[in-house]
């Protein structure tokens, strides 16, 4: 989970922590991509803000991208923000899918579930 | 006031060195109190962890566990009340313990709102430092026990499973052993041999000397 507004993570956290879930979080890119090196046991997916303090989510996944390590990696981006061509930067980033702000749960849960088997 | 600190922290076990450190969470968006926590809290040995806000606690708490947690209650922004009712709404920080710290002028209401959102205790400031290494003292050891608790949780989980699957087994070799006439007595012979051998291999790690 990379996000760096925390009132709206920690309840996104707590929730797919009830799913059974271990959520690692950063909250800017330099950190995610820290923990995603860091974590022996693999991370099997990615949630990704765009509005990042410093380097944001796009060119968080760019980089993340160039790893091979992380080439299928799936990194479904979360943004509140959806002006006309947003989509379409993220997805030239690498992003797997792209889901707007408010975060409906189940909705959410389909489409990592889609992405994880 | 004697600066004595031992009788809670050690425990019942003393100190030892390799004693993993539990860790304490203080949130306060004054840096000079932030300060004076970490001065009073020192000589507990534990890792003093802080936060400037409460959106900063919440972070630090996605990434650990913590043992106790110290909350000011007057913060700009994500105030004390805020940050503990969605500490409480979280199931992995729901039962991690909050000491409310404020100061004693304000509203007495303040102390009824610190239990109602589920805080187990609360300090009025000017704090006595005393008390208040003692009260996260306790803290800290009843988070150290309930960590060992759950190992040995953990542990008996491991143990019931492991009955279960040579209980299993056994329950297999009778069955072979009861339906012997189907087959020739060497071919019986080899299958229950063969089911021996796995069950000795998984129990061999409790065998008090090891028999090759």
């Amino acid at each position: 989970m990379v996000d760096d507004d925390v009132r709206n993570v920690f309840a996104l956290t707590s929730a797919l922590e009830m799913y059974g879930m271990r959520v690692l979080y950063a909250d800017n890119g330099h950190d995610a991509i820290r923990t995603l090196q860091q974590e022996t046991g693999g991370v099997h997916l990615v949630l990704m803000d765009v509005m990042l303090p410093g380097m944001d989510g796009n060119e968080t996944m760019s980089m993340i991208r160039d790893m091979s390590a992380f080439a299928e990696l799936p990194i479904l981006v979360l943004t509140a923000k959806a002006m006309p061509g947003d989509r379409e930067k993220s997805i030239t980033a690498g992003a797997s899918d792209y889901i707007t702000k408010p975060v409906d749960l189940d909705h959410l849960l389909g489409v990592m579930r889609s992405h994880l088997y | 006031m004697t600066e004595r600190t031992g009788g809670f922290a050690d425990g019942e076990g003393g100190p030892t060195a390799e004693r993993p450190r539990s860790k304490i969470l203080l949130v306060d968006d004054r840096a000079d109190n932030l300060m004076a926590l970490e001065a009073i809290l020192a000589s507990l040995d534990q890792d003093l962890v802080t936060a400037s806000s409460g959106e900063e606690a919440l972070k630090r708490l996605l990434v650990d566990d913590f043992a106790v947690i110290l909350l000011d209650v007057q913060m700009p922004g994500m105030d004390g009340f805020e940050t503990a009712h969605r500490i409480k709404q979280r199931g992995r920080t729901r039962d991690t313990p909050i000491i409310f710290l404020t100061a004693i002028d304000r509203e007495p209401h303040h102390a009824f709102r610190g239990y109602a959102v589920g805080a187990v205790d609360y300090i009025a400031k000017p704090f006595d430092p005393w008390l208040l290494r003692a009260k996260v003292s306790v803290f800290v050891e009843l988070f150290e026990k309930n960590e060992r608790l759950s190992e040995l949780a953990h542990q008996r989980v491991r143990d019931f499973d492991l009955m279960a699957e040579v209980a299993e087994r056994l329950i297999a070799l009778d069955v072979l052993l009861e339906g012997s006439g189907d087959g020739t007595a060497d071919e019986t012979l080899a299958a229950a041999g063969a089911e021996v051998r796995g069950l000795v291999a998984r129990l061999q790690p409790f065998a008090r000397s090891a028999n090759s």
